[in-house]
């Protein structure tokens, strides 16, 4: 993302942020699709080769990586990260870090339970796991980013 | 007000003439921050209150308040 160099950090970082708060839901239903996409894969073929989970690995890094540090590539401009990694955004981050954290292990519950009476596919139930938890990571940052901007 | 907290800083600021975004470079804290905490949606941490206090040249105790 180009920020202009004439802005200050505080309207850098500003601005980023709405721009980032723009763009999240646009890359979570991205990461939804490509996740139903697998989904499907694995369980109409019964695995999923190793060139299928490309896709799949790099929005779910993409996704992490922005709710871990606030942006890709915010190293160019530290002063910036005073601003976009305060207070108010850890809070948010641990917020939806323990959102994510239930998800997968309710989701980790419901899938051996099922297991009890359904031919439950090891690669399908990881991938639902991770793919679900970081959707709700996600998902939770991006709504109390928002939220926070909107105000 | 989340937790009963009560705050003067939208008040204090815009005596000052200050923007949300002008107070949040004083502070160094994003402009959302200042939103919400103005907004009583986020309860600051000790140091971010002092520095808001700092900030506003204002006692603490004079910009939060806990409600009833």
């Amino acid at each position: 993302m180009i920020i202009g160099k004439h802005l200050s950090d505080e309207e850098a970082a500003e601005k980023l942020m709405r721009h980032r708060a723009r763009w999240m839901p646009v890359l979570i239903l991205s990461l939804v699709f490509v996740q139903v996409v697998t989904a499907i894969k694995i369980y109409t073929t019964g695995q999923l080769a190793t060139g299928g989970w490309t896709g799949w690995l790099l929005m779910i890094f993409l996704v992490l990586n922005i709710v871990a540090t606030g942006a890709p590539g915010l190293a160019r401009r530290p002063g910036m990260r005073v601003y976009i990694d305060d207070e108010l955004t850890i809070s948010h981050r641990s917020k939806a870090y323990a959102i994510g954290f239930w998800v997968m292990l309710l989701l980790g519950i419901a899938l051996l339970v099922t297991s009890n009476w359904y031919v439950v596919y090891a690669q399908l139930a990881l991938h639902s796991v991770v793919g679900l938890g970081a959707i709700a990571v996600a998902t939770r940052y991006a709504m109390l980013e928002r939220r926070a901007l909107k105000q | 007000m989340s937790e009963g907290l009560l705050n003067s800083i939208r008040e204090a600021r815009s005596a000052r003439g200050w923007t949300q975004a002008e107070l949040a470079e004083r502070v160094g804290v994003s402009r959302k921050t200042i939103n919400t905490v103005e907004n009583g949606v986020f309860v600051p941490s000790t140091i971010i209150a002092l520095k808001l206090a700092q900030a506003l040249e204002m006692p603490v105790e004079e910009l939060f308040s806990l409600g009833d």
